[in-house]
């Protein structure tokens, strides 16, 4: 009598225990996706713009991004760093779309388009230093967007400060062809720089 | 003269390195200002929801196809049982069940294709579009040959059914030839669309 009681009240424990854990796993799933995001999202949107010109394509590139990030927290292991993890997913996303799309070199974002909710450098400069700097990062943008896509690649994450041992875990190549593949894309973006 | 290359030598050493400082600095500014590039702040909350939203989308849809593909192969059986005098509808469902369920396979094979390759090698990833270009290019073409097969078995099998029923048969033989014949078109617009993708991501290799 006293097993047979027992056995439904066990399987209602476990299946509590396994509702909480799911419950447990969701949310840790969107807490380390809030994480995430929050710390990468300046890396995100810089590297994005190194490959797309037009902001509304630069949005829906963020948005596939950040889709494919959620979709992979599951596999993250622990032997690399999140920093890498999520470049990784972006330049997956970002070849495929430069394979696919015809570039559109020119930059249409003019700067009365450039959010003002943007977030701003901790020294604020004059509006004549932010007006010449503005103009600089857009000839750097515009100069990066013509780039061939393996220059691209390691041109953006060299320019977000990454090592070559960490550009070599992006791109999942030697750190000795990071270095060649860098060389020649700093001398391709210095011409294209100074055609501009 | 000695002295006159070791001063020659010292010069381009000079020159060397001075304009090596020179890349240095300018790779240095260039660093500068692609930091500090301004960017439009993300409302993460908002994401995690929009997100989320386009998950459940997607596996909703999955589920409605392997859901569909469940009633089709147990309404076989419940026909095979307990209708077999009807062999029109036991036809019908035999042959439903198969294409189906090739259907159901293939999307399923795709799917867990694409999440294994998010955080794949970048180097990989025009590969990886083009070989689910690919694998999309034949799933319409046998959403096209499906169409072929499957015109001339619904037309059989709604003409069986309406001989036993004695209703009108042209309503319902009107929408299903219009049904596949729409099928047949969407499949083509994609495929066309598809084979052209193939095209420019092999051209960029």
């Amino acid at each position: 009598m006293n097993n047979s009681l027992e056995l439904p009240v066990n399987q209602k424990d476990r299946l509590q225990t396994a509702v909480s854990n799911n419950k447990s796993l969701s949310l840790d799933h969107k807490h380390t996706f809030y994480q995430w995001m929050t710390e990468h999202e300046k890396l995100l949107r810089h590297i994005i713009t190194g490959f797309e010109a037009k902001p509304a394509i630069q949005d829906e590139l963020f948005q596939e991004i950040s889709l494919n990030i959620w979709r992979a927290i599951p596999s993250f292991r622990q032997d690399s760093a999140v920093k890498t993890f999520i470049a990784r997913i972006a330049h997956n996303v970002l070849a495929t779309h430069v394979a696919k799309a015809v570039k559109s070199i020119k930059s249409e974002q003019t700067l009365s388009e450039i959010s003002i909710e943007a977030e701003q450098d901790t020294v604020q400069p004059t509006p004549y230093q932010a007006l010449d700097q503005q103009q600089r990062q857009q000839r750097l943008t515009s100069a990066i967007q013509k780039l061939t896509l393996e220059q691209q690649q390691v041109i953006t994450l060299a320019l977000e400060g990454m090592s070559y041992q960490e550009v070599s875990e992006v791109l999942a190549i030697s750190t000795n062809l990071v270095g060649v593949r860098l060389q020649r894309a700093k001398q391709a973006l210095t011409q294209k720089l100074a055609v501009n | 003269m000695t002295s006159h290359i070791e001063h020659e030598n010292e010069e381009l050493n000079q020159v060397s390195s001075d304009s090596h400082q020179d890349s240095e600095l300018q790779w240095a500014e260039l660093t500068k200002d692609w930091q500090s590039q301004t960017y439009p702040k993300t409302d993460i909350k908002q994401l995690i929801k929009q997100t989320k939203r386009r998950v459940k989308a997607a596996k909703y849809w999955l589920a409605v196809d392997i859901i569909g593909t469940m009633a089709i192969i147990i309404g076989f059986f419940i026909a095979l049982f307990f209708y077999e005098n009807d062999k029109a509808t036991l036809y019908y469902l035999g042959f439903g069940s198969i294409v189906t369920s090739i259907f159901c396979i293939h999307t399923v094979n795709f799917r867990i294709r694409g999440w294994r390759q998010l955080s794949d090698s970048p180097d990989q990833a025009i590969h990886n579009a083009i070989k689910n270009a690919e694998s999309s290019k034949r799933y319409l073409n046998l959403c096209k040959i499906s169409c072929y097969i499957l015109l001339p078995a619904v037309n059989w099998y709604l003409f069986e059914v309406s001989t036993l029923a004695e209703k009108p048969i042209l309503p319902p033989l009107l929408f299903i030839n219009v049904f596949v014949a729409g099928m047949w078109g969407a499949s083509h617009y994609y495929l066309v669309k598809r084979k052209k993708e193939i095209k420019q991501l092999k051209s960029f290799l």
